[in-house]
């Protein structure tokens, strides 16, 4: 077990993501942050609009971890640029492997931003099931994981740090937006509602807001199931594309 | 000479997406255990076949086989059995670089019991030992390739892949690189297999050489032989006589005052030598030893230097 050189491969894979995370002053300063100021704006300001603070709190958590895992994904980008993707690419391991432990990097980041952006949630006074914490985890897990998939497999194709800005601003922006993070369906036109209902994330978000606070899903296998096998979808079709690149 | 060679290269060729033939039809052999160089300009094609080889570009045509195992078609039982240094870095420079190793032990397979070990001994080998726990960012030039050489040799490659491993290094850092390299060439027994355009570095380390332009191997030979086969020594003569063409010269020619005389044969150099000092009043006799700059000058029509200063800096500095 411990001399597998996949398992090995998966766990430095997770370990750097984390290392790298533990010495970027600027991130961790903005891990810490923003979720203050989304809350702040999304939270207390809507309160005024008829919006709720249990109601946007699941929206944030989502719309964070969808953002720093992206980010994660995207970093592939990064590692051709400063070259060293082409250490990872010349490994006699799977890049499958590389891929996974990739993924559990950002998948531990979104959870550990999660669970302080709970906490602050619960400061600013929103009223969740603790019950739900668990669950919650999972869907948040879920939602990062297939972020991240998406983030690695348009970086596996686009090399560039202009791809950079067009996967984050065509691509992850409007899937945030356009998502039940934080669009009512009780309340919203038919055709919003309708393009949340494509939109992947919404099921996890759904999820998550059902953990977290009982409301807004008709049933949370149903959600579970759906973003589940996208998230399977979104790592095989990374893999794939990740197997590909040339450097 | 039976012993199968470790690298057996034939007709290889790529051509990039945008249509650039980068490499067209190279074909070469690589024994255990030798030093072999290629010798090139800028954009002849070394970085492409390296990449080839160590399995990061998949040939357009033709055959690349490492230690009998097709770079193509098993790419992952290759990578393995290589060791490589880029000519552009791939260390992660937000890391240490004992946590670079670390990586790269477990990477390899290197088990828990041998790998911290393994990592101490590498690094003394390169004398970092003592920066270990510096990062990377935070190293110079030289100590990052240092570092690079540490890591491609660390998991015992059958061979070492090295693209230009002292490009943009100032001389005592490239000495000291050199003086690594033929360290592990001795200690280890591993064959290497290097690019470089400075000619004195190929000269002094290759056993063999490839001459290399333009995607294509226009001479391939030990320097010795590199040098005798397309050059001839001159033997410069001040005397009062005049000087006749012999069967060991193949011309005469009158410059300054001295006279020049090339040298048909290089091997039979001296014994020119001592016929014109027999058969003329001699006040002066020097002899200029062709070098490989000469054979590629003579090969290609071009110095190898040429262009070269703008085009490096533009490279050295591509941050992007
Ligand atoms: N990714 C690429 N896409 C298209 N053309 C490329 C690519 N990489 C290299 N080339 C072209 O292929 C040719 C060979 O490049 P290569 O990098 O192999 O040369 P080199 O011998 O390593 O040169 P140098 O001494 O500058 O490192 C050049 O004309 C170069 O412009
Ligand atoms: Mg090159």
């Amino acid at each position: 077990m411990k001399d597998n050189r996949e398992l090995q491969s998966i766990y430095v894979s997770w370990k750097r993501v984390m290392i790298r995370l533990s010495r970027s002053k600027g991130r961790l300063f903005g891990t810490m942050f923003q979720p203050v100021l989304f809350l702040i704006t999304f939270g207390l300001g809507f309160r005024k609009v008829g919006g709720n603070l249990e109601f946007v709190l699941p929206g944030i958590l989502a719309m964070n971890a969808i953002m720093s895992s992206a980010m994660a994904g995207i970093s592939v980008i990064w590692d051709r640029e400063f070259g060293f993707l082409k250490e990872i690419l010349i490994a006699p391991v799977s890049r499958a492997s590389a891929v996974i432990g990739r993924s559990l990097g950002a998948i531990t980041t979104a959870l550990i931003q999660g669970i302080w952006i709970g906490f602050l949630g619960i400061l600013f006074g929103a009223k969740i099931n603790y019950l739900g914490i668990i669950p919650a985890f999972v869907f948040l897990s879920l939602i990062s994981a297939l972020s991240v998939g998406i983030g690695l497999a348009f970086s596996s194709k686009l090399s560039d740090f202009e791809s950079f800005q067009i996967i984050h601003n065509l691509i992850i922006m409007p899937l945030i937006f356009l998502s039940s993070a934080f669009i009512d369906v009780s309340t919203a036109p038919k055709w919003l509602v309708f393009i949340t209902k494509v939109n992947p994330f919404s099921y996890g978000i759904n999820g998550l807001r059902y953990s977290l606070t009982g409301t807004g899903t008709v049933n949370v296998f149903f959600d579970f199931g759906v973003i589940s096998l996208f998230v399977i979808l979104a790592t095989i079709i990374s893999i794939r594309l990740f197997e590909k690149i040339e450097v | 000479m039976t012993e199968a060679p470790i690298v057996f290269v034939k007709n290889l060729k790529k051509k990039y997406k945008d249509g650039t033939m980068a490499v067209k039809g190279i074909s070469f052999k690589i024994k255990k255990g030798e030093i072999f160089g290629f010798l090139g300009p800028n954009g002849a094609g070394k970085t492409t076949t390296i990449k080839i080889l160590t399995t990061l570009l998949k040939p357009t045509e033709g055959k690349a086989i490492i230690s009998g195992v097709d770079v193509e078609e098993q790419s992952h039982k290759v990578r393995q059995k290589i060791g490589v240094v880029f000519q552009t870095p791939a260390l992660d420079s937000k890391l240490t670089a004992w946590e670079n190793l670390d990586f790269h032990a477990r990477l390899y397979g290197i088990p828990s019991t041998r790998r911290d070990k393994r990592i101490k001994q590498v690094l003394k080998l390169v004398g970092l030992n003592k920066i270990s726990k510096k990062l990377v960012e935070k190293f110079s030039g030289g100590m990052k390739r240092r570092l690079e050489l540490a890591r491609g040799l660390m998991h015992n490659p059958e061979i070492l892949f090295l693209d230009e491993p002292t490009l943009g290094l100032d001389v005592q850092t490239r000495n000291k690189i050199w003086e690594y390299i033929m360290k592990i060439k001795k200690d280890e027994n591993m064959t290497i297999f290097l690019t470089t355009h400075y000619m004195e570095e190929a000269e002094k380390v290759c056993e063999r050489i490839a001459i290399i332009d333009e995607g294509k191997i226009l001479k391939m030979g030990t320097p010795q032989e590199l040098i005798d086969a397309s050059c001839h020594g001159i033997i410069t003569v001040k005397t009062k006589n005049k000087i006749k063409k012999s069967s060991n010269i193949l011309n005469v020619k009158k410059m300054n005052g001295k006279t020049l005389i090339k040298v048909k044969d290089n091997k039979k150099i001296t014994k020119v030598i001592s016929e014109i000092m027999k058969k003329y009043e001699v006040e002066e006799i020097s002899i200029s030893k062709p070098s490989l700059e000469d054979v590629f000058l003579n090969l290609t029509g071009k110095s190898i230097r040429d262009d070269k200063p703008q085009k490096r800096k533009l490279r050295i500095g591509r941050f992007r």
